[in-house]
């Protein structure tokens, strides 16, 4: 799987499910700062899960993630791996 | 004159690791997971393909075709403990225990088996149905009410040994169990009742359900690890965990040979998320049980952790457990036991108390299986992954659920 595709697919199932202005995806964004919470996660999980076929469980690395590059890769990561 | 003090005369069980006591106890103390391979009477979309079920229960050598009809799984693993639970306390099935008895069961989802087929009746096989060639959708449908209702459970148990007293379900998802029996423990200390049945029972492993916990992401698709680095979710359980609590002067009088004492009970609510919990709220509960219970937080040895295996419960519980027990903490054992049986839900207070009072009798504080190491935000003795042989003085047993309720035992040995 083309690893920017997924990531860029990410982006557009943070902004629906999570409900963030696609102008605050930024590189220095935070999670935080996106107000995302633990709800908003799930709901994205649950959408990504539909998209790719993959169960995504909360572990500690996404439960921490506080920059959104970083979740986003975190998230990426994953997808591949369990896809592979 | 002192309190009255409340001891327990009867225990049964039925878990993922079979019917009885020493089922629960024996897989517990030797950290043998009754976790397996999923199976749902039919098939779903789940990713999920893991839990802790009793599969080869078999309820109909327990119970009459006709008390049957009316139970849901959840009701049948119920009058199976009670009856192990009754019979170790010395009452038959001609008890007529009256209206000195309560029976408080804790529920969690009550019978959803029940409500799932129904609706799976109602939505799938009704519109096509043929009574030619399809008898079977019948009995799914007119008996859903009396099979779904939580209360079932109380009431069949009351039937049975001809319970008039308090019958109540008492449901507070996974605080249900302790909160009905910590109420029963309430009710024989204020003289309400002499007696009283309590637990929780539950079976809510449905397609449906599974479903559900594994898209609210609280599930693990590998190892349940609680307080490990690495965790990653719970595993589903079910089954029932009923006691006989009496009053030490009741039990005496009859020569009845008490079990262990339930020494405290707290309850709190955190009044302030449905879905994530507060350490605030689960350290006064703590507190409230041990000054209940009038112990000092030094005289706890073990304590069987609700211990969910989520990255979140397990942290906000061990900051807890630091708050309460300070500098006592690195001397008490602190063990979950939900890899082993699953968490059940309405159930796990009342499977968790029963193997908090096993260990305690036996002097052996139960391991933590799956643990991989060491996660600073749960800086714990969690007796990894082997079980310790120590002498317990007294125990506890914590719940802390969705909804933020919050609810712990204390118990001691019988003195």
């Amino acid at each position: 799987m083309d690893r920017d595709r997924v990531a860029e697919q990410i982006v557009d199932i943070i902004v629906q499910e999570g409900k963030v202005d696609r102008a605050q995806i930024t590189p220095d964004a935070t999670i935080e700062g996106l107000k995302l919470k633990s709800i908003d996660l799930v709901m994205i999980l649950m959408a990504l899960e539909q998209k790719f076929g993959v169960y995504i469980p909360i572990d500690g690395d996404l439960a921490d993630a506080k920059n959104l590059n970083g979740f986003i890769d975190l998230l990426a990561s994953r997808i591949i791996t369990k896809r592979a | 004159m002192g309190r009255t003090r409340v001891v327990v005369t009867g225990m049964g069980v039925v878990s993922a690791a079979g019917t009885g006591v020493d089922a629960l106890w024996t897989a517990a103390r030797s950290g043998k997971s009754a976790v397996s391979e999923l199976e749902l009477p039919r098939p779903g979309r789940n990713y999920v393909t893991i839990a802790a079920q009793f599969k080869g229960f078999d309820p109909e050598r327990y119970i009459e075709q006709d008390t049957l009809l009316f139970s849901d799984r959840f009701t049948q693993f119920a009058i199976v403990a009670a009856d192990q639970a009754l019979a170790q306390a010395g009452f038959d099935r001609d008890a007529a225990l009256g209206a000195r008895t309560a029976v408080i069961v804790g529920i969690g989802s009550g019978g959803i088996n029940s409500i799932e087929d129904m609706l799976y009746a109602f939505h799938v096989l009704e519109p096509h149905y043929d009574p030619a060639t399809n008898p079977s959708i019948i009995p799914r449908i007119p008996l859903t009410i009396p099979r779904a209702m939580g209360s079932a459970a109380p009431s069949q148990i009351g039937i049975r040994y001809g319970c008039t007293g308090p019958t109540f379900a008492v449901t507070s998802a996974c605080s249900s169990a302790n909160q009905a029996i910590g109420l029963g423990a309430y009710l024989v200390r204020a003289g309400v009742v002499d007696r009283a049945i309590v637990g929780g029972a539950e079976a809510g492993i449905t397609p449906g359900s599974v479903r559900a916990w594994e898209t609210i992401r609280l599930l693990t698709p590998d190892h349940c690890r609680p307080f490990s680095k690495g965790r990653n979710g719970m595993v589903l359980g079910e089954g029932a965990g009923i006691c006989v609590l009496e009053s030490a002067e009741v039990a005496r009088a009859r020569g009845a040979e008490p079990i262990a004492e339930i020494l405290g009970y707290g309850t709190t609510s955190d009044a302030k998320d449905i879905i994530r919990p507060d350490p605030d709220g689960a350290a006064a509960s703590m507190q409230q049980a041990l000054d209940d219970a009038g112990l000092a937080p030094t005289s706890i040895d073990y304590i069987n952790a609700h211990g969910t295996g989520t990255v979140m419960n397990d942290a906000v519980e061990a900051e807890a457990l630091h708050f309460v027990f300070g500098a006592h903490l690195p001397k008490v054992a602190v063990s979950s036991t939900k890899p082993i049986h699953g968490h059940a839900l309405g159930a796990a207070g009342a499977l968790e108390l029963i193997i908090s009072i096993m260990a305690l009798r036996e002097g052996v504080a139960p391991p933590t299986i799956n643990w991989l190491g060491r996660d600073p935000e749960c800086d714990l003795d969690v007796v990894p992954n082997t079980a310790r042989a120590m002498p317990i003085r007294a125990a506890m047993s914590t719940a802390f659920a969705f909804g933020g309720i919050n609810a712990v035992l204390v118990v001691g040995g019988p003195s």
